[in-house]
């Protein structure tokens, strides 16, 4: 289970988050929706270690996410991999990293998303980017798998086969998914926990099918009326 | 402990990567230099081995700019983000950086150096040297001592400024702005620093009189001591720093 | 199989395999896919297939035997509840539809038996 308990973080004037109190279930695929701004690369960089709340604590399993980067695979939204590698070197270097790495899922993956080792980094187009950045992080059996923004300025076909490789690779109740995005309807029958925030606040959390059940509307539209009521 | 080895593999050939451009164009220019020199005949071979000579400044400058180059890509281009998120501690990522810095120093000076005391040595008209001094020099157990410990000396200084530069650059990355500035200051206020403390500790300074010509004498009781003192401050120094930076990255440092 | 977001997604999936079972599409004793497979297939999150898959197990519609997959059990008796029960959730929605326009219930009627004449005679 990830818990941010009273976080609060402030960029220079920026608020980032707020006294945020959110839990990340595990088991789950959770989504975590909100404009730009509300606070959700943040919480994930944090989750991840990459930076620190001003106060309030961060835990992963009870620990530090300091002490917990071996069970974490974080895909950020930005092109985080040397642009002189070529996928081969990118996964030995991953490789030699985590243990959980599996040789044969990766190999496997490449085959379903049509990409090839050789490939260079810089040379290949921006969703051969996101599907590679992909199989690097869930070639992995991280438990927690967090990612930012995985489908923003994505072709809708290679948005598809993201979405597809994710569902057949999920491990249903040991793994544990958290994907931060604004295109809610990309993901509508993707996740099963939501989280929407706003101002580096949590507005409205709960079960995808029971708000649905509650309120008669998608994701999407609760989403907008969760933050046409909070103005 | 055989994965921590290839993790640090990893790191080294990542940070050996970048230092490459650099190290590779000490090496060209200097066999191209030595090849001239060897093949070529008249003044212009002559006029080269000033510069072959001078190639040695380049090749201990060129290390102290790929240490900041290197670790502002790291930044620029966002593969900090994959660095911090790795399961090990900032000492490792840094010592690899480190290794690959110190392997792009010594590579550098040894070649040029070797390269161009060959070409030197090819080229000079054999009457010129005094062979039999020459070879007692060579034959000279303790020229090597001093070579040794000069060697050391310089490396121990570069080891220096290279943790300085990290040091300052991590100081630097903890506020978001004037990050330029900062580091700046810090690099320079730790050469200054450093050298005060060595001051104070009294390193390099001698009493007694000067009244020895032997050269040799100088150089065994008061050049020698003087060398290997700094030596060891400029490691102790280093050290320290390396220490700084890993708490800092380690405990402070945010993306 | 399309989805509308506005509803649970488990309970779609859950209608899904009654209208397959109504329409006779599904047999008593065949196998359906298995949780992993289907939900790759319809492309939707394996704990709500699980979900789905769990209730329809206590509504002992399929039964899961371990090595084997996961089979229809729902006899003549439960498809004809099921069928009944679908049934009602229509004509519930036809009702409150044509009572929010205005219609009586011998209008109601009317209207009814004139639309499936109309129907037949199309035939």
């Amino acid at each position: 289970m990830i818990e941010l308990k009273d976080v609060s973080k402030k960029f220079g004037t920026v608020q980032a988050l707020d006294g945020i109190n959110l839990v990340i279930p595990r088991g789950k695929i959770v989504g975590l929706f909100g404009p730009n701004g509300a606070g959700k690369s943040t919480s994930l960089k944090m989750i991840a270690g990459l930076n620190r709340p001003d106060s309030g604590e961060v835990r992963i399993d009870d620990k530090l996410p300091g002490q917990r980067r071996d069970i974490i695979a974080f895909l950020p939204e930005i092109d985080y991999l040397y642009s002189w590698w070529t996928i081969k070197d990118a996964a030995a270097f991953i490789r030699a990293f985590y243990p959980d790495w599996e040789e044969d899922k990766y190999r496997e993956l490449l085959k379903f998303l049509n990409l090839q080792e050789d490939m260079k980094i810089s040379k290949i187009s921006k969703g051969q980017r996101a599907k590679a950045k992909l199989i690097l992080t869930i070639s992995r059996q991280a438990p927690y798998l967090l990612m930012d923004e995985p489908l923003s300025g994505i072709d809708i076909l290679t948005r598809e086969e993201i979405i597809n490789t994710l569902i057949r690779d999920y491990r249903a109740g040991e793994q544990t998914i958290v994907i931060s995005t604004h295109e809610i309807n990309d993901v509508e029958s993707l996740v099963d926990e939501v989280i929407f925030i706003d101002n580096g606040q949590v507005k409205l959390e709960g079960n995808a099918d029971e708000l649905r059940a509650q309120k008669g509307l998608s994701l999407a539209e609760i989403m907008k009326e969760a933050f046409r009521n909070a103005q | 402990m055989h994965s921590k080895w290839k993790m640090f593999g990893q790191l080294y050939r990542k940070d050996m990567h970048q230092v490459l451009p650099e190290l590779l164009l000490v090496i060209i220019l200097s066999v191209a230099m030595n090849l001239a020199i060897l093949l070529g005949s008249g003044i212009m071979t002559q006029l080269l081995i000033g510069p072959t000579f001078m190639l040695f400044g380049l090749a201990v400058l060129l290390p102290l700019i790929s240490s900041f180059k290197t670790f502002r890509q790291e930044w620029n281009n966002k593969t900090v983000y994959l660095l911090m998120s790795l399961p090990v501690s900032g000492g490792m990522i840094m010592g690899s950086r480190l290794l690959a810095l110190v392997t792009q120093f010594v590579t550098g000076t040894i070649v040029v150096g070797v390269g161009a005391l060959l070409a030197t040595y090819h080229i000079i008209p054999k009457e010129l040297i005094d062979m039999s001094a020459l070879h007692s020099l060579l034959s000279n157990a303790a020229a090597y001592k001093y070579l040794a410990v000069v060697s050391l000396s310089g490396l121990a200084y570069m080891l220096f400024l290279f943790c300085n530069s990290l040091f300052s650059q991590i100081v630097g990355r903890i506020s978001r702005k004037l990050s330029g500035w900062i580091t700046l200051g810090a690099f320079i206020a730790v050469i200054w620093g450093s050298q005060k403390v060595l001051e104070l500790i009294g390193i390099g300074q001698f009493s007694g009189t000067l009244s020895e010509n032997n050269a040799e004498v100088i150089f065994q009781n008061i050049v020698m001591p003087a060398f290997t003192s700094y030596t060891i401050g400029y490691l102790i120094f280093a050290l320290l720093l390396f220490v700084g930076s890993v708490i800092i990255y380690d405990r402070r440092l945010e993306v | 199989m399309e989805f509308r977001n506005s509803e649970p997604i488990y309970q779609q999936i859950i209608d899904n395999f009654k209208k397959q079972i109504i329409r006779g599409e599904l047999c008593q004793g065949d196998k359906i896919p298995s949780q992993r497979e289907f939900a790759e297939k319809i492309r939707v999150n394996p704990n709500t297939v699980q979900r789905a898959y769990r209730e329809m197990e206590n509504m002992k519609m399929v039964e899961t035997v371990r090595g084997q997959g996961t089979f229809l059990i729902a006899g003549a008796q439960m498809q004809a509840e099921i069928k009944k029960d679908m049934a009602g959730g229509v004509l519930n929605y036809f009702i409150t539809e044509m009572k929010s326009l205005g219609y009586s219930r011998t209008e109601m009627l009317d209207l009814l038996s004139r639309h499936l004449d109309s129907e037949e005679g199309e035939k």
